[in-house]
């Protein structure tokens, strides 16, 4: 920002034994003029503060720009007020960790870092977070199952107010058709009997949960903390005003009529549901004749790790099996159940239950593949299984066949959330049809902000795991409408209040900001100007990429800013020994992975200077262009993984700019520059060790190549 | 592609075995570590999981077929390693003794050994037999009058040679039967190789495969020499009765080769006695579980040799009051030992030969 810039160098954690200070501290007084320029032993402790501190007076204002250790530690320490632009620049473990000491090169690095971090300061704005109006803290569950439930359960003991619509006339969804539930309670062993009615019971003691049967939602439009819903129930219209949504609509049974091969359409071949029914109403038998069923065979995963039909696991319908084969023995003791499995699965602690389900000596187990199913004569089926452990070709008699068919979410049949977003009505889905997350670090966040989904909706689960899943989904949705109402993003940039600003006066409305944007924060107008939506937006800054304009920035992150930290690096002359090479480094992963590196004091090229992106999809290709104009040699972008099993934090931002590569070749040919001097990496923050490889790496090639031929222009 | 087998499973049978010490078969998650790790398992269809599988399946006919049931020595490999905690080997223990009393002949008999209430008839059976012939032939009137104890005047070598052939006879018919049922019984696939019988017999001699078992040393020792302590003393009471048959008859004095090689083997047999004895008591992992039918043979091997030697000891030492009633225990366990042999687990010796030279 305009106004004075403070500049603090600490001496501390091996930074003066690596680095000349003095030396440092004279070149950035000669270079930039700052107002102050300080070196301290030990800048964190208290007469370290007390220094800054007394220098910022009573109204702290200006830049701070720190010289010390990463900007991700000590973030309570250096922290004085919202009226200062607090640079950190990393002397710590970019430099002394991870360098020489007392060489000419790592002298070199120090003084880019302080002028790319002073550059960086000035060059920005104090931010002002959008704070809307007025929010509802509202949360809206659709789905009246047990997820569902638990999430309306749980936002409401923490004091939020719920409504939860639920498309049947009653309450309970799947958990209130099955005789019995799988173990809810360590040590895992003994079946449970329905909790569904209990919580029901529950949900209708809270004054704060109001809840719709028979309902569904006719349309939502606004954002987080303001969504206008509007409520379908019966011919009535229900307006609700909520901050954000748990989505709990669950699952349905595979459709079993694409499994003729296993039988499906003979009078007794039934699936694991239609058991549960026959189960409650008392006897389980064969449908053609209604005589108890005695030999009952199961066919584990029909349908399922199958290419042509679900090509996962649903991991439940094992443990569903082995609860059925109970039932059976508890209705005659001299009944058989034969288990037809791929591999039995019984994740976690429900190795307990598979372990006590084994005690029924009625049940016998197989490995084999169903090859076909025919009726008898009498009406029994006969299954022929291959590969089994029972023979290589085997053939059964059973009274039942039971089809485990597996789970399927309810999200690809839509009309669920029906959003008046310019790009579409529901949430995006992944390749299986579940809402689309990055599963690893954030499972509940869908691609639409302040939309969270849970239970079996979201991947198949037990119901206990579906009641976990419920309240991580609830405690994600409070957490959104508290950080809107303060104007703060929520994940993964929780608490940045800094948002795009669009100059439409110069855009062209080529519509690729609000395509582009993976959580349809934008909409448009006929013309096809964005019109942007601050509550929906997750600040990644995919937008400020795709601009061919430039007109998208942030005030502490812009296009202007990373292009003149670019232009503040010190490009020598001379290519042989100081090549120069700029990173252009995700914050997600690759910007720590970078500080655990130091940390553990690997080593890596001098020549490479370092910028963080919020995500591969915020580079603009003007970064580049500005980088090679400048002389530097070479350009690596480091992110996150993309594709199918991406861990993009902001889904589609390292795949967008593989996408974009096409503009950078374009302005290397333009340049007439080698294609190989531009790389992208992926990174993940576990992957620290790698860093050596990759920028060494890097760096030889480039000196391989040679230098840029615009350096020294 | 051979055609499809139909699987009929028996619970019953599933049960007995559970409830005959096959109880960890519920244990077992059919993950195939037992044929993985047991050193005498062939590379196509190993041993034991298809066995363990079979068993939770009740599959009985199967079983009874199945040559690989006696090709595991329950060295318990397979048991230290399972991860559920399962013991396979000591599963396929107790499927052999399902399949001795399958193959007996008559099968009532079988039972009887393996049922511990039956136990006093088996024992007064032989008693009462024995009792008569030895006061018809006036044994029990001849020893009052004897200076020294002499075990010939007792009863004396040719009606007790008579008894026991006569006996071993009927007992051989009745093993002769068993293992030709076993012979057909064993599945089809099961070949016969006679050109291999000089191997099987260095295999069976040297306990070749045995003694691949790596977790415990101990049984294969304990069972090397009671095997060859036991073929000793048989060759020493053959080599008796020859030289009966050609008027030497015992006692003989202590150099006589027929004395040292009875002696020696005695020695070798109690060695290896001791070893299978503590094997048995161990509660290592390793050490197999013990059915009753374990005992009973062991016990009665032991006490056959054991009364044995104390009535040699008893009669050298001449103490009448001693002496008779051991020599009648030893000749009511030899009686148990011979006249059992296809219905106990001795058997398991013809049975497993069958089965590998059928392998």
């Amino acid at each position: 920002m305009d106004g004075a810039t403070r500049v603090y160098l600490c001496a501390g954690c091996g930074i003066g034994e690596a680095v000349d200070l003095p030396a440092l501290k004279a070149t950035v007084e000669k270079e930039f003029s700052p107002e102050a320029c300080a070196i301290h032993p030990c800048l964190c402790g208290a007469e370290g503060l007390a220094l800054v501190r007394q220098e910022l007076g009573e109204a702290p204002a200006g830049n701070v720009v720190i010289g010390a250790c990463s900007g991700r530690v000590n973030t309570d320490i250096f922290s004085f007020g919202s009226g200062v632009t607090l640079e950190r620049a990393n002397l710590r473990e970019h430099v002394a960790w991870s360098q020489p000491p007392k060489e000419e090169d790592t002298q070199a690095l120090a003084e880019d870092v302080m002028r790319m971090s002073i550059v960086k300061a000035r060059k920005s704005a104090l931010v002002e977070p959008f704070v809307p109006p007025e929010t509802s803290k509202t949360i809206l569950v659709i789905g009246g199952g047990i997820a569902g439930l638990t999430a309306a359960l749980q936002a409401a003991r923490l004091g939020g107010e719920v409504v939860v619509v639920e498309k049947e006339p009653f309450l309970g969804g799947h958990m209130a058709t099955v005789h019995k539930e799988l173990p809810k309670a360590p040590p895992f062993r003994a079946l449970s009997d329905p909790t569904i009615d209990a919580l029901i019971e529950q949900v209708s003691k809270r004054p704060n949960i109001r809840v719709f049967t028979s309902a569904r939602i006719e349309r939502i439009s606004g954002a987080p903390g303001m969504f206008d819903c509007a409520i379908q129930r019966n011919d009535e219209s229900i307006d609700l005003w909520a901050g954000a949504i748990v989505v709990a609509t669950g699952w349905k049974p595979y459709d079993a009529s694409k499994l003729t091969r296993y039988g499906y359409g003979l009078p007794n071949v039934v699936t694991q549901q239609q058991i549960e029914d026959m189960a409650r109403g008392g006897r389980i038998v064969r449908p053609s004749d209604l005589k108890p069923a005695r030999r009952v065979a199961f066919i584990q995963c029909a349908g399922q790790r199958d290419p042509e039909h679900l090509p996962y696991c649903s991991s439940v319908c094992c443990m569903t099996s082995l609860k059925q084969a109970l039932y059976l023995r508890e209705q005659d003791p001299d009944a058989l159940a034969y288990v037809i499995y791929k591999d039995l699965r019984a994740p976690g602690l429900y190795e307990n239950f598979y372990l006590a389900a084994q005690e029924n000596e009625n049940l016998c187990l197989t490995r084999g593949e169903v090859k076909s199913v025919s009726t008898n004569a009498d009406g029994s089926l006969s299954l022929e299984v291959e590969n089994a452990l029972l023979g290589e070709r085997v053939l059964l008699q059973a009274d039942l066949v039971v089809l485990a068919v597996g789970m399927q979410s309810v999200a690809p049949d839509g009309g669920i959330l029906r959003l008046q977003y310019r790009l579409g009505e529901e949430q995006p889905l992944d390749r299986d049809g579940f809402p689309n997350s990055n599963f690893i670090c954030f499972p509940y966040e869908t691609r639409r902000t302040g939309v969270y989904a849970a239970g079996c909706v979201r991947s198949p689960m037990t119901s206990l795991s579906a009641m976990t899943d419920a309240a991580g989904a609830a405690l994600k949705a409070l957490q959104c409408v508290t950080l809107t109402a303060q104007g703060a993003a929520v994940h993964p940039r929780a608490n940045d209040l800094s948002f795009p600003d669009f100059f439409l006066q110069r855009c062209t409305q080529c519509k690729r900001c609000t395509e582009e944007c993976p959580f349809g924060a934008l909409d448009d107008d006929e013309k096809g100007t964005p019109k942007p939506n601050p509550t929906r937006c997750r600040r990644c800054g995919i937008c400020m990429g795709a601009c061919p304009e430039r007109i998208i920035n942030f005030a502490n992150y812009s296009i202007d800013q990373v292009a003149s930290m670019i232009k503040s690096i010190h490009v020598p002359d001379e290519f042989e020994e100081k090549p120069r090479v700029l990173v252009l480094a995700c914050e997600n992963d690759a910007m720590p992975a970078f500080d655990i590196a130091g940390l553990r004091r690997k080593r890596w090229s001098p020549h490479a200077r370092l910028i963080p992106v919020r995500c591969l999809g915020s580079i603009n290709v003007v970064w580049i262009s500005e980088a090679f104009s400048r002389g530097i040699d070479g350009v690596m972008m480091i992110g996150c993984k993309k594709g199918d099993d991406y861990q993009c934090h902001m889904i589609t931002g390292s795949e967008l700019l593989a996408k974009r590569g096409e503009n950078v070749q374009e302005t290397l040919n333009r340049l007439m520059l080698e294609p190989e001097r531009v790389r992208t990496e992926t990174l993940a923050i576990d992957e620290y060790d790698r860093i050596p490889e990759l920028i060494d790496g890097f760096v030889a090639s480039i000196q391989e190549m040679g230098p840029n031929p615009f350096k020294g222009m | 592609m051979p055609e499809a087998t139909l699987i009929e499973p028996d619970l019953g049978f599933k049960r007995l075995v559970l409830s005959t010490g096959g109880e960890c078969l519920k244990k077992c998650a059919q993950c195939g570590t037992c044929s993985i790790v047991c050193p005498i398992s062939p590379d196509v269809n190993p041993f034991p999981r298809k066995e363990i599988v079979w068993a939770q399946w009740g599959l009985r006919d199967r079983l009874m077929r199945d040559p690989d049931l006696w090709l595991c020595h329950q060295c318990n490999d397979c048991a230290v390693n399972c991860p559920r905690g399962a013991n396979p080997g000591d599963v396929m223990a107790v499927l052999r003794q399902r399949a001795i009393e399958h193959y007996a002949t008559p099968r009532f008999l079988a039972r009887w050994v393996a049922n511990p209430r039956r136990v006093w008839a088996l024992f007064v059976i032989p008693a009462v037999l024995l009792l008569t012939v030895i006061w018809r032939t006036g044994g029990l009137s001849a020893i009052r009058s004897a200076e020294h104890v002499d075990f010939d005047k007792f009863f004396p070598h040719i009606p007790l040679d008579i008894f026991f052939l006569g006996f071993t006879a009927l007992a051989g018919l009745a093993t002769l039967a068993g293992l030709a049922r076993f012979w057909y019984g064993l599945s089809a696939d099961a070949g016969a190789k006679f050109q291999e019988i000089p191997a099987l017999v260095r295999v069976i001699g040297l306990h070749e495969k045995f003694r691949q078992c790596e977790t415990s040393r101990l049984p294969f020792l304990g069972q090397w020499c009671v095997f060859y302590g036991f073929i000793g003393m048989f060759a020493t009471t053959t080599l008796a009765f020859l030289c009966l048959l050609f008027g030497n008859d015992a006692p003989y004095p202590l150099w006589h080769p027929v004395k040292i090689l009875g002696n020696l083997s005695g020695a070798v047999f109690a060695i290896g006695w001791a070893f299978l004895f503590i094997n048995r008591l161990s509660s290592r992992k390793e050490a197999p579980a013990s059915l009753y039918v374990d005992w009973l043979f062991l016990c009665v091997i032991g006490g056959t040799v054991g009364t044995g030697f104390l009535a040699y000891g008893a009669r050298v030492a001449d103490l009448p009051a001693a002496a008779y009633p051991l020599y009648f225990i030893h000749l009511v366990l030899v009686f148990f030992l011979l006249v059992y042999f296809p219905y106990s687990k001795f058997i398991h010796l013809l049975y497993r030969a069958t089965a590998m030279a059928r392998k």
